[in-house]
């Protein structure tokens, strides 16, 4: 069954997974065996050969896709269940940037990785992010920009979790094109990543999950 | 003589790329964020949906726009002078300012002060075959308070170079403060006779046009300034992956854009321009220098030249951090690709790590790399004095050149050109490396005092501007 199910994953078979699911699901396995046993176990060996440059972003984001699409399957049984998911983030790219594909592609690996993603879209005002925060309470709060001209209103978005008394109770991550290291820190981010294969471990490594 | 004119498609390829615009134009459209914007266009003829903000355009709405877009305009320097386009050779653009600095012999760039500004002016002064300068909207961090940065940064630029500027005002507000600060720098405050800046423009791809570069693209049309189309689709992540479909795309959001600045003024002067970007499958990061990025430059071209339209080359673009062999591999690449197939303008001397660091010493080797380039370009001038029989003939079997008077007329005529960072003295060279020659070449330059290169009416003109502009941003703050 497991073999089946990373099987399912790495080619990428949405439908043959939600079958799958279904199927272990009538045979009695539990949904955390599902999550933590198969499905978890299979995104790391497609994050695996990713990292050794087997796998390119479109393969990665379709066994992502593979994946959501047991967990959808799943879902009404998870509440209650013992699965444990990674983490709660939200995600967006900030005020006055249209630029999608970084963030959307960071956000899919990000669930790759096991974390709950709430993806906020773009031009996404700090008010947003504040009120997001506050009704989903999340663990991190990830921010994308491409220009170098939206870059501050990370730094205003900062400003406006503070203002809500809201700033500690969340990991700041960071990243874009024009960003760097120096500046995530500079503005008050508690992370940055490089690219979004970074972004899903620098999660991991900032919010201390395995 | 027969200027290169590389061709990388086939008329009928050019054909079909044009055809499958006009497709992607009239049923899938772009989304227009400015609801003034898609009023407009509603005017005009084109399909807007208003519950998604798509518009579609019809091929006649878009051909009427390829027919009024000129074919020749000119751009204007802040000396009185005027630079044709097309003209009789493709003109050089070089950077003045990015997010970040590279100074010599720093491995770390660094953020921006006005004396970078001043000390790229001079550089940029002392390249007399460097026509056009390229600023950018990223303010300076030596001015206080920083909401004044952005206009001090214009106002600098504006004094210590007089070259025709092209410039991609971040929003509607940075392009209230260019109009401004640019009529006060002309004699006549007139744009419109006196197009002194070129405004670059881009639809966020795939095809989406906000508000603030509606704006922006607006202004420019209405004052009389061209507009550079600068999309920037990357190659399999927001534009097909293919070549063909990325140029397909790309083709689409810069004759939407043409077509919207003809809406707003018809016979609005407008460059065809465009980056063509790749997403990289592998690390999920947008290059600007992938190995197809010259073949793209090309392609673009000839779709420009398809269209009679002028041509401004997006290229000199590395992924590099370092002055080193793959930063030059990659801009020569280019810049041969853009010259070749023809282009009115090369842009861009001095940057790295995709466009986020420039190094004057880079402006100085870019430039040289362009000259050479260009120099292969124009070719080959044969006719009978330059065939020179009759010179062979007197120096006859055995005999020099250096003194025949052929030789001394043609030595200066352009038959010869010099690249100032190139060691032609092999070992015999005091600056071993290119790195160091053009750091010399920098360090002559910047070390004289700089001055400013206007006219004392037109300073005062522009400071009696910039303290309306202040007040301006003091109000709205």
């Amino acid at each position: 069954m497991k073999d089946r199910f990373r099987e399912r994953i790495i080619s990428g078979d949405r439908t043959g997974i939600e079958t799958l699911t279904r199927e272990a699901l009538g045979q009695g396995v539990q949904v955390e065996t599902i999550v933590h046993q198969y499905l978890m176990p299979a995104m790391e060996e497609v994050g695996r050969r990713y990292e050794e440059g087997e796998f390119f972003i479109p393969e990665m984001l379709m066994a992502a896709r593979t994946m959501q699409a047991s967990m959808l399957v799943l879902k009404p049984l998870i509440v209650g269940s013992n699965v444990r998911t990674a983490g709660r983030i939200v995600i967006g790219t900030v005020e006055g940037d249209l630029h999608d594909i970084g963030k959307s592609l960071v956000a899919m690996m990000l669930e790759g990785a096991g974390f709950e993603v709430h993806d906020l879209g773009v031009d996404v005002k700090p008010e947003r992010f504040v009120e997001t925060v506050r009704n989903v309470k999340p663990c991190m709060v990830a921010m994308s920009a491409l220009l170098t001209t939206t870059i501050p209103v990370m730094q205003t978005t900062i400003e406006a979790l503070k203002r809500a008394g809201l700033r500690d109770s969340v990991v700041v991550m960071v990243g874009g094109a024009p960003l760097t290291p120096q500046y995530a820190a500079s503005i008050g981010a508690d992370g940055y990543a490089e690219d979004a294969a970074a972004a899903a471990r620098k999660a991991k490594e900032l919010l201390d999950v395995a | 003589m027969n200027p290169i004119k590389l061709n990388v498609l086939t008329l009928d390829e050019q054909r079909l790329i044009h055809e499958a615009t006009l497709d992607v134009l009239s049923t899938v459209g772009v989304r227009v964020f400015d609801e003034g914007l898609r009023a407009l266009m509603h005017d005009h003829g084109a399909q807007v949906d208003e519950a998604t903000g798509v518009v579609r355009l019809p091929t006649s709405l878009v051909l009427d726009a390829l027919s009024t877009a000129p074919k020749t305009f000119y751009l204007a320097d802040r000396k009185g002078g005027r630079l044709p386009i097309p003209g009789q050779e493709a003109y050089i653009a070089t950077r003045l300012l990015l997010p970040n600095v590279l100074d010599y012999g720093s491995e770390e760039p660094r953020s921006p002060v006005t004396r970078d500004i001043i000390r790229a002016c001079q550089v940029a002064n002392a390249m007399d075959d460097v026509d056009l300068v390229v600023g950018i909207d990223v303010p300076v961090v030596d001015i206080k308070p920083p909401e004044y940065a952005d206009i001090i940064s214009i106002q600098t630029l504006l004094t210590y170079t007089a070259k025709h500027l092209v410039c991609a005002p971040i929003n509607t507000d940075a392009m209230k403060h260019w109009v401004a600060l640019l009529k006060a720098s002309t004699e006549s405050g007139d744009l419109t006779q006196e197009p002194v800046m070129t405004v670059e423009v881009a639809v966020t791809s795939p095809l989406m046009f906000d508000r603030e570069s509606s704006g922006v693209l607006k202004m420019a049309a209405e004052n009389g300034l061209p507009v550079l189309t600068m999309p920037m689709p990357a190659g399999g992540g927001t534009a097909p992956i293919t070549t063909a479909g990325q140029t397909v795309q790309h083709n689409a959001e810069v004759l939407f854009m043409i077509a919207v600045a003809q809406m707003i003024r018809r016979g609005a002067p407008c460059f065809y321009g465009g980056i063509p970007a790749t997403f990289d499958l592998r690390t999920g990061i947008v290059t600007l220098s992938s190995p197809e990025f010259p073949l793209l430059v090309s392609a673009w071209q000839e779709m420009g030249r398809f269209y009679g339209l002028p041509l401004f080359s997006e290229t000199k673009y590395t992924d590099s951090t370092t002055l080193d062999e793959q930063a030059s591999a990659e801009k020569v690449m280019s810049a041969f690709a853009a010259l070749a197939s023809g282009t009115d303008v090369v842009y861009g001397c001095g940057d790295l790590d995709n466009v986020l660091v420039l190094s004057l010493e880079q402006v100085v080797i870019d430039h040289d790399l362009i000259l050479a380039a260009r120099r292969y370009v124009q070719g080959i001038v044969v006719d009978k004095d330059r065939l020179a029989v009759d010179v062979i003939r007197r120096v006859g079997p055995g005999g020099h050149y250096l003194e025949d008077e052929h030789t001394m007329r043609y030595m200066r005529s352009g038959e010869r050109i010099a690249l100032k960072s190139y060691n032609r003295l092999g070992h015999r060279s005091t600056a071993r490396t290119q790195l160091e020659k053009a750091h010399e070449i920098v360090e002559k330059v910047v070390s004289k005092p700089a001055e400013p290169v206007i006219s004392p009416a037109a300073i005062a003109r522009i400071q009696a501007c910039v303290e309306e502009r202040k007040h301006v941003v003091k109000l709205a703050s």
